[in-house]
């Protein structure tokens, strides 16, 4: 097997997440820096599409109807909810860039830990996700008590990932 | 290394549903997504909003001078920077037109909201009059950013919907345009 055959692609890598997370955290230690981010970026991206696409076209009809800066204030105002999750992604990044072993221990870089961290925010995407769309299969809203189950769910899983993202890190820090 | 790759498609695959749900969502309620704003030569949505120093005032089938409705609240920013300059258009139009400042920082429309938007008047040293909408205004001309300015002309057409902070030319302009211009 080649190099270039053992070398993950984007679907692998995010797919791996949710399926093999140890061995994807530990090759994405090793990955080149930026990776993560990049990938995460792009589900980020897709998730604002898939959630806020009636906002997206009606701040498009903003701009036809009342000129660009409409448009992009309703623009802004979709962007602004990925918010949370890239602060989520940057909280768990700089954490564990703490936790890493520090630098005695040749830390690994904060672009490496925020990587580790994106990746570590999809299983709080997947089940968000899955729960959306089950949502809208049946065709009514999550109760509250429904969207706090499915958040902690999310949470808690895209915690765990994070722990093993850590070991990995720590182990290539050693 | 196949199978964490299924795994991933999984996850698009799922998104593009979601959006394809999402998009048959705009497809089928298309008149209210498309509803953005108050569409220009349209009939005025009829709506009567309380006046701060009593009275109220009632868009139906205006007659005789442009009415401009300029919504606001105390809270935004660039609605303070705005609002002199309407007023300063107040002063010097007169009565060739009625601009109204609809206040709508939002239900209960009470005393508390009142002594609140008095003291910002006072503040700025408004003169014209003041609307307080409890909401039933606003969500009539489909305002979603303010400051959010309506120009309706003497047949009760809306002419002219200017969203952001907009200098007393511009307004000027489109006050011009609803008294000079017949509507169709």
């Amino acid at each position: 097997m080649s190099a270039a055959e053992e070398a993950p692609g984007f679907f692998a890598r995010v797919g791996g997440v949710l399926i093999a997370p140890r061995a994807t955290m530990a090759e994405a230690a090793r990955a080149p820096v930026g990776q993560g981010t990049g990938d995460v970026a792009w589900l980020v991206a897709a998730r604002l599409v898939a959630t806020h696409a009636p906002a997206l076209v009606r701040a498009g009809l903003r701009g036809v109807d009342l000129g660009p800066a409409a448009a992009l204030m309703g623009l802004f105002g979709v962007v602004q909810s990925a918010l949370p999750d890239v602060l989520l992604i940057l909280v768990g990044g700089v954490l564990m860039s703490l936790f890493s072993g520090g630098a005695a221990r040749r830390a690994p870089s904060l672009a490496t830990s925020l990587d580790l961290a994106a990746y570590a925010w999809i299983p709080y995407f997947a089940i968000e996700l899955l729960a959306l769309l089950v949502a809208s299969a049946l065709g009514h809203e999550l109760s509250h008590a429904q969207q706090v189950a499915v958040d902690a769910a999310a949470l808690l899983w895209a915690a765990v990932v994070w722990g093993v993202a850590l070991v990995a890190l720590r182990g290539r820090a050693a | 290394m196949r199978g964490r790759a299924w795994a991933g498609w999984a996850l698009i695959i799922a998104v593009a549903l979601l959006c394809a749900w999402q998009l048959l969502w705009v497809g089928r309620h298309w008149a209210q997504v498309r509803s953005v704003t108050t569409p220009r030569g349209s009939t005025a949505p009829a709506v009567t909003i309380p006046l701060i120093d009593g009275g109220e005032l009632r868009v139906e089938g205006t007659r005789g001078a442009p009415l401009v409705l300029a919504f606001w609240a105390t809270w935004c920013a660039p609605c303070r920077a705005e609002l002199p300059s309407i007023d300063r258009l107040h002063r010097r139009l007169g009565p060739a037109a009625r601009i109204v400042a609809v206040n709508i920082d939002g239900a209960p429309v009470d005393e508390a909201l009142r002594y609140r938007v008095r003291a910002f008047a006072r503040e700025l040293d408004l003169t014209l009059p003041i609307a307080l909408d409890g909401g039933a205004a606003a969500s009539a001309y489909h305002v979603e950013t303010i400051p959010h300015t309506v120009v309706i002309d003497g047949d009760g057409r809306v002419r002219a919907v200017l969203e952001g902070v907009h200098d007393e030319a511009e307004l000027a302009r489109a006050i011009d345009d609803a008294r000079v211009t017949p509507s169709r």
